[in-house]
């Protein structure tokens, strides 16, 4: 387990090894550049926003393959960069079975219309309208409410953890505040654009992103093969780890169960995780719903594949030519190491040349802005349109968007404090299954219940959302709270196998409920 | 332990050529994408508006 918590106290040392970065004045130009482009997007997307459905779905305008740069730009974010890369600096070549099972996944999806298509023909703008559609507007409230706290305190760490990379990259000193600083700049410039553009400004700045991203993505993985060598890269791990580095099922990173809850997890991201079902939403058509999707399982692959590849990069590098950097990342004492996170950024900043790096840093940021910009929009017109409207009712056009800027302003507030203060002990990937699987243990049920099975009914909806909930018990915090670790403080249940059997629950609950509480109309249907 | 290497060897390099020639038709299409998107948002507000007035 590699410990969030001590990542404050190991700042200084990450600080001075960071320091020989190659970041440069000509990176920091194009870093600001990119930046102040940023705000202009923001102030051209606020002129095209009319009413609540061109705030958060650009008005049901997008053609297939600006869905899938939005897509990609969405999905390709600067956290999943940072988590993969630390799969890939643990888990070696093993790892890469995350990212091929995610695009296997999405193009299943996306051949199917399994879950998407189905959601696009019934015209609903967030996975609650559909929810009340199908089981009654409490369902939505509920629904919508644990939507939140599980999206909520998924993104929890994104801030903190995207300002790690700016700061490991670009080499700045932890004794100024870099990260705070880095954390308050970056917030404040995507809450400009969001909260002015909505979907429409989060659209464009995702089709640029996409186009530095896809630059910056390719040419970062050659640069890291020049510089190591294949055979190098391929060979440290084969002497190092043995089969472990490379067959998941036998390395002791993984195992069956995680493989398995990977597969979950790569059908949740594409077809159940409200981010990815909202770009499923904003599409002209299902048949272009079923093509951004088949075409998305490219970037969901590559997501995650190419970072876990500089993450198995930083550990050849490390442990081959920088013998600094080995003694902080694998110091004879483990308790000593420094925050592997840091890991993959110090090594691009010590390996991209001038130029290349700013042009790098630039890409990570557009991933980073284009993740936050997206969740902050969908979080906040959950509250506002699955919360809010249906509790307070007759809320004017108007009125739904000023609340949903107003909330954009919370939620942004809310991830710069949560990102300073919580003090976890989870691994980043782990931390984010398991807040999510408050949200889509209960989703996955009611979706596919609720889509494909006529009997499902609201007491089961109800149900299975509530079982959801009790996916916060793998959370570290939690788990320490109530016993659930063994002397030496390891976790008595993994994480994968707790999600697992949440999920397992929430669909048998939903499953029960349903027949035993039937709806009055399906009972009337059953009678007759 | 050489079969896995192959898998991923092979994963790695088909991933980066296919998302390659994917970025290459994103990049484009996107952005014709991106303009009509721009005249239908357009003709929208233009619509809304109209209709405001003639309830006035």
């Amino acid at each position: 387990m590699h410990t969030f918590v001590s990542m404050d106290s190991q700042l200084q040392v990450i600080s001075d090894l960071a320091s020989k970065t190659n970041f440069s004045n000509l990176d920091w130009g194009i870093v600001v550049i990119y930046l102040l482009g940023s705000i202009v997007i923001g102030w051209i997307g606020r002129s095209y926003v009319g009413n609540m459905t061109d705030f958060i779905g650009a008005g049901r305008s997008i053609g297939t393959r600006l869905g899938v740069a939005s897509m990609a730009g969405t999905e390709m974010g600067l956290i999943t960069v940072m988590y993969s890369a630390q799969k890939g600096f643990t888990g070696y070549f093993a790892a890469f079975h995350i990212a091929l099972l995610a695009g296997i996944v999405a193009f299943f999806v996306g051949a199917t219309g399994f879950i998407v298509a189905k959601l696009r023909s019934m015209e609903v703008l967030t996975i609650p309208e559909f929810y009340e559609k199908r089981f009654g507007t409490d369902v939505r409230v509920l629904g919508g409410t644990l939507l939140v706290l599980g999206g909520v305190l998924n993104m929890g760490l994104f801030l903190k953890v995207g300002s790690m990379f700016i700061v490991g990259i670009t080499g700045m000193s932890n004794e100024s505040n870099a990260l705070m600083i880095t954390m308050t700049v970056l917030i404040c410039l995507v809450l400009f654009y969001t909260v002015l553009g909505g979907m429409v400004s989060v659209v464009i700045t995702d089709y640029i992103q996409f186009v530095v991203l896809s630059f910056g993505v390719l040419l970062t993985t050659w640069l890291c093969i020049n510089h190591l060598g294949w055979d190098t890269i391929v060979n440290t791990i084969k002497d190092s780890q043995g089969e472990g580095g490379f067959n998941p099922l036998t390395s002791g990173e993984f195992g069956w169960d995680y493989v398995s809850w990977m597969v979950f997890l790569g059908l949740v991201n594409c077809a159940i995780w409200p981010t990815a079902i909202a770009r499923a939403l904003m599409m002209k058509s299902t048949s272009a719903v079923k093509k951004q999707f088949m075409w998305s399982a490219i970037p969901f692959t590559i997501r995650q594949m190419i970072p876990i590849f500089w993450g198995i990069c930083a550990y050849v590098f490390i442990v081959v030519q920088a013998p600094d950097l080995k003694e902080a990342f694998f110091p004879e004492d483990p308790e000593a190491a420094s925050n592997n996170l840091y890991a993959m950024p110090v090594f691009l900043g010590r390996i991209l040349p001038i130029g290349i790096l700013g042009l790098v840093s630039a890409a990570m940021i557009a991933a980073f802005m284009s993740t936050h910009d997206s969740y902050l929009l969908c979080w906040s017109s959950v509250i506002t349109q699955d919360i809010i409207a249906p509790l307070k009712g007759g809320l004017s056009q108007r009125g739904r968007i000023f609340i949903t800027r107003l909330t954009i302003v919370c939620l942004g507030v809310y991830v710069w404090v949560w990102g300073l203060f919580y003090k976890g002990s989870d691994d980043i990937w782990d931390y984010m299954a398991i807040t999510g699987a408050v949200y889509f243990s209960g989703a996955f049920a009611l979706l596919w219940g609720g889509l494909y099975w006529k009997r499902g009914s609201a007491m089961g909806a109800r149900l299975s959302l509530m079982a959801g909930f009790f996916a916060v018990l793998g959370l570290g915090p939690v788990k320490e709270g109530l016993g659930m670790v063994n002397s030496e403080g390891e976790s008595i249940i993994s994480s994968s196998m707790l999600g697992l059997t949440v999920i397992v629950a929430a669909s048998i609950l939903f499953v029960i409920g349903s027949l035993l509480w039937p709806d009055k109309q399906n009972k009337e249907e059953a009678e007759a | 332990m050489e079969t896995w290497v192959n898998i991923w060897t092979v994963s790695l390099v088909v991933c980066c050529v296919l998302f390659a020639i994917m970025s290459v038709w994103v990049i484009i299409g996107g952005w014709i994408d991106l303009q009509t998107m721009f005249a239908e948002l357009k003709q929208q507000k233009n619509g809304d508006n109209e209709d405001k007035e003639n309830s006035n």
